[in-house]
């Protein structure tokens, strides 16, 4: 009780005051100053609101009714996330899917799947595509002012004859990027390790494992985007993705096979296999020509230690 | 007595609905996969086969409220395009302000799509309090993949439905602290 000392109070810092003397004395602030504030009205839309009611109650101490609704808007909430991305809102008018049947969404996107699939299974199904892309690329680099390390002068009477007609629009659309293949891969690939594992904690080298290589993927796509090109990070993220089926073939078959003699041949021609596919993809989906080498050594390591690891389990 | 009069009515109410068969699977989907999540443990013991069936019944939601639920139901669908020159656009699209959305499959649908990520926040606080790191890589990817959705759809609605309900609980909560603290109150008492 004897350590209380009263306290002198500063009425600018206190709000109760300082709200008061808004309302009491609206006119302090000079004429230009209101008009650049109408023109911000967005922030200070409180402020309005509170004089008017101030003329109709001068009464009342404080106007609490003010307080209890205020209007939130959170439409910009999502501005910054979206910030470097292109938006398109569409107002829905007739003729399009939005009341297509369940049935034609499902094989629309099994269909994708499939494709993809085929893709890395046969990977040279994708070489002509693949050259047409990289020729279109190199004339975008060209008009971007991208430095290759190729001399534009040199390769110039080639890029005029425009090959990218042989191709039709459709055969990329095809190629657009999911994570179906992804998901399923990865978590087929991390029972197969966690299963193998010979201590008694698989459920841990299982999560670890999942975790691991979706940590890793993430790494690879980030490193393919940064490189430039026209690829997104979940094209990346998708292609690399995709590319992981033949490195799941050769790890079953290691489930059943124990010789490391087979076991290391499988390893060498199921990983030149996925990084065959891998690379085709990335050169389609848009990777500059000069950085194949750049974007594909990451991905090559992955898959090659991915590969030991179904071999010495 | 009164509480089957109150479930008959909730089952009425439910096959109200325009889409009763795209609202179960919306339903089933979306509480199966939070219910294998916190009671499948005590149906087996295997980890792995648990932590699978999760993300496979999370996998499935995200691609049946994204695909299936969101425009069937409220009529909104948003996707990722790549153009041209392989930027990524994202679209929102909106229905023709002339379909009839169906009340009872839009309540639903907003009333579960803004309460999945929230219970999954709250199972993230607890795992982390309880240490269960291996839960928690599930919680995260329950988290990312529902709010994807709650956030994108929130955006095709231009936030109509999360701006009503901050205003209502902000509303709510300032309004009962401001009535509490009020000075006339206290006075008029």
């Amino acid at each position: 009780m004897s350590g209380w000392k009263p306290v002198s109070v500063d009425p600018n810092e206190a709000d109760d005051f300082d709200l008061g003397q808004d309302l009491i004395e609206p006119d302090v602030e000079p004429p230009q100053s209101t008009s650049a504030k109408a023109k911000t009205s967005q922030p200070t839309q409180q402020n309005p609101q509170l004089a008017s009611s101030s003329d109709h109650n001068n009464n009342s101490f404080f106007n609490f009714t003010s307080f209890t609704a205020p209007k939130i808007d959170l439409s910009n909430t999502l501005n910054p996330i979206l910030q470097k991305e292109q938006v398109k809102e569409l107002r829905f008018s007739g003729g399009d899917t939005l009341d297509e049947p369940v049935w034609k969404t499902l094989q629309r996107d099994i269909h994708s799947i499939g494709i993809k699939l085929f893709s890395v299974i046969w990977p040279a199904s994708l070489s002509k595509l693949a050259k047409v892309q990289q020729h279109n690329l190199l004339i975008y680099a060209r008009n971007t002012g991208v430095n290759l390390g190729i001399n534009y002068d040199e390769v110039t009477n080639n890029l005029e004859n425009d090959i990218s007609s042989t191709i039709d629009d459709s055969d990329l659309k095809k190629l657009d990027w999911d994570l179906w293949g992804p998901l399923v891969f990865i978590l087929l690939f991390s029972v197969i390790v966690g299963v193998l594992s010979p201590t008694t904690s698989n459920s841990v080298v299982f999560s670890g494992v999942f975790t691991l290589i979706w940590v890793t993927f993430a790494i690879i796509a980030i490193n393919i985007q940064l490189l430039g090109g026209t690829i997104s990070f979940f094209s990346a993220l998708s292609t690399t993705g995709y590319a992981l089926f033949p490195l799941l073939i050769s790890a079953t078959v290691s489930i059943f096979v124990k010789l490391f003699l087979v076991r290391f041949l499988l390893f060498v021609v199921f990983v030149s296999w996925s990084i065959y596919a891998a690379t085709l993809n990335l050169k389609v989906n848009g990777v500059l020509p000069g950085r194949i080498f750049l974007a594909i050594y990451p991905v090559g390591l992955v898959y090659a230690t991915l590969g030991w690891l179904c071999v010495i389990t | 007595m009164s509480e089957q009069q109150q479930e008959r009515t909730l089952f009425q109410r439910l096959s109200e609905s325009s889409h009763p068969i795209a609202l179960i699977f919306f339903l089933g989907i979306r509480i199966s996969s939070l219910l294998a999540y916190l009671f499948g443990l005590l149906f087996t013991k295997n980890f792995i086969l648990l932590f699978i069936t999760v993300i496979l019944l999370l996998a499935a939601d995200f691609w049946n409220v994204k695909n299936i639920s969101g425009r069937l139901l409220v009529g909104l669908r948003w996707w990722n395009e790549t153009d041209q020159n392989g930027d990524s656009i994202w679209v929102f699209e909106t229905a023709d302000p002339n379909r009839y959305i169906n009340p009872i499959d839009s309540k639903v649908f907003w009333i579960l799509l803004y309460s999945t990520p929230a219970l999954w926040i709250a199972l993230a606080i607890f795992a982390v309090l309880k240490f269960e790191f291996l839960s928690l890589i599930l919680v995260i990817i329950a988290i990312s993949l529902t709010l994807t959705n709650t956030l994108a759809f929130s955006k095709c609605d231009k936030f109509g439905k999360a701006n009503n309900i901050a205003t209502d609980m902000f509303g709510r909560v300032s309004g009962g602290l401001l009535n509490r603290i009020n000075p006339l109150n206290f006075l008029n008492r």
